[in-house]
């Protein structure tokens, strides 16, 4: 019985090849799978990369690192504004690409998983911290329209009731248009949509050292005012 | 002199498509016992998918890797065909298992000699159907396909330490059968 299915199997499957039913795949079939796969690999990788790196300006540039150092007061509003989204999207690309990874990719199948994708996160969370120091993204503060009153050459953009943060800055360059801030020496800071809502012969100029007042809704930093710090010996003049 | 199974894909890939009859003939046996155990059918039911394995073999054979052990390439595509049924038959997509996840020690305690194997070769039939998916696919490689660790971590695509940890759990899941 065993004999007669082995004839049968074996005459089938030599049969089909004969007719031509039955025909190995070109080596050029496989040659551009792996391509196909490297690139996918390569695209997941820049995915999770980009990703991270943005989730992490958005963690550095809107202060959420000074929420937690406030204590435990501030984990909600640090839960609330962490940017969980591009967090689990980035583990999902990762989670994929180990995945293919493992059932493609030489012998990886052999550390364990766990190994695996910590090994993967570092070297994307290297790669991202790498990318934000570059002076590649500028950071972009949103301010939602509304109104405000002026005081002299400071600018009440959005005022409201929740907690204000601060942050120093010098004017690079400034139109009706926009104006571009860079905090604390590092960090660049476009601000539009200021002609909008300020007397144009108020806004700052370039050079001129700022204080940044701002609130954050969501994953949002409004700009509440903008406070043209006078140097020192500018006071001791208008005093005399 | 014979020629080995690596020599044989070598010339099949150079035209001699006739030699995949040899495949067929040293494998038949050993997928057919592989499917019947693994996937629990019937002598009949099994027949189809076994076929599938060795078309699934001819039609990729350019992607094997002449360095590599013919034979774990060959029980990684039945494998993968018995899988496909499977999650076919449950609309399984995706299962992740744990065990893989983690680094695991191998185990100074043979779960082989540990265990009574006289009394586990008569059991193991009665005991297959009772244990799940993954321990029982992994006894049917160690015990009657006499697969080596390295060899299953290859079919299985898993760390070696796991299957340490697979087969130590199943046998002690067929313990709790047979006793």
């Amino acid at each position: 019985m065993n004999e007669d299915k082995k004839t049968t199997l074996h005459e089938s499957i030599q049969g089909r090849i004969k007719r031509g039913e039955l025909a190995m795949r070109p080596k050029r079939y496989f040659i551009w799978r792996i391509i196909g796969l490297y690139a996918l690999l390569a695209l997941l990788f820049v995915v999770s990369l980009f990703l991270i790196s943005f989730a992490w300006h958005m963690i550095n540039e809107f202060g959420l690192l000074s929420i937690v150092s406030a204590g435990l007061g501030g984990a909600p509003e640090f839960a609330a504004a962490f940017p969980w989204h591009l967090i689990i999207i980035m583990l999902l690309c990762t989670w994929v690409a180990l995945y293919l990874i493992i059932r493609h990719v030489g012998r990886i199948y052999k550390i364990p998983r766990v190994i695996s994708l910590i090994a993967i996160l570092v070297v994307l969370i290297a790669c991202a911290v790498a990318i934000v120091r570059a002076p590649l993204a500028p950071n972009v503060f949103y301010i939602q329209s509304g109104a405000g009153g002026t005081q002299l050459r400071s600018f009440d953009i959005f005022p409201g009731q929740s907690r204000s943060y601060w942050v120093v800055g010098d004017v690079l360059k400034s139109s009706p248009e926009e104006i571009e801030v860079v905090l604390q020496g590092t960090k660049r800071v476009h601000i539009f949509e200021f002609s909008a809502l300020a007397n144009p012969q108020q806004i700052p100029k370039a050079e001129d050292r700022v204080l940044i007042e701002y609130a954050r809704t969501g994953d949002r930093n409004q700009i509440r005012s903008i406070q043209v710090i006078e140097p020192a010996e500018d006071f001791s003049r208008s005093g005399l | 002199m014979e020629l080995t199974d690596e020599e044989i894909i070598k010339k099949i890939k150079t035209g001699e498509t006739k030699l995949f009859s040899v495949i067929v003939e040293r494998y038949e046996q050993k997928m057919r016992r592989y499917a019947l155990k693994f996937l629990h059918k019937s002598p009949d039911d099994v027949d189809d998918l076994v076929q599938d394995v060795f078309v699934k073999t001819y039609t990729n054979i350019h992607s094997f890797d002449d360095t590599k052990k013919f034979s774990s390439w060959l029980y990684r595509i039945a494998h993968n065909a018995f899988l496909n049924h499977i999650r076919s038959a449950k609309r399984e997509m995706f299962r992740m298992h744990f065990d893989t996840a983690l680094p695991f020690l191998y185990s100074t305690d043979n779960p082989e000699t540990s265990f009574e194997l006289k009394k586990l070769s008569t059991d193991l039939d009665a005991s297959l159907e009772h244990l799940d998916q993954k321990y029982r696919e992994i006894i049917v490689l160690r015990f009657y396909e006499g697969l080596s660790y390295e060899e299953i971590a290859d079919v299985l695509r898993v760390p070696p330490s796991t299957v340490g940890v697979r087969l130590s759990r199943a046998l002690k899941q067929i313990k709790k059968f047979v006793i």
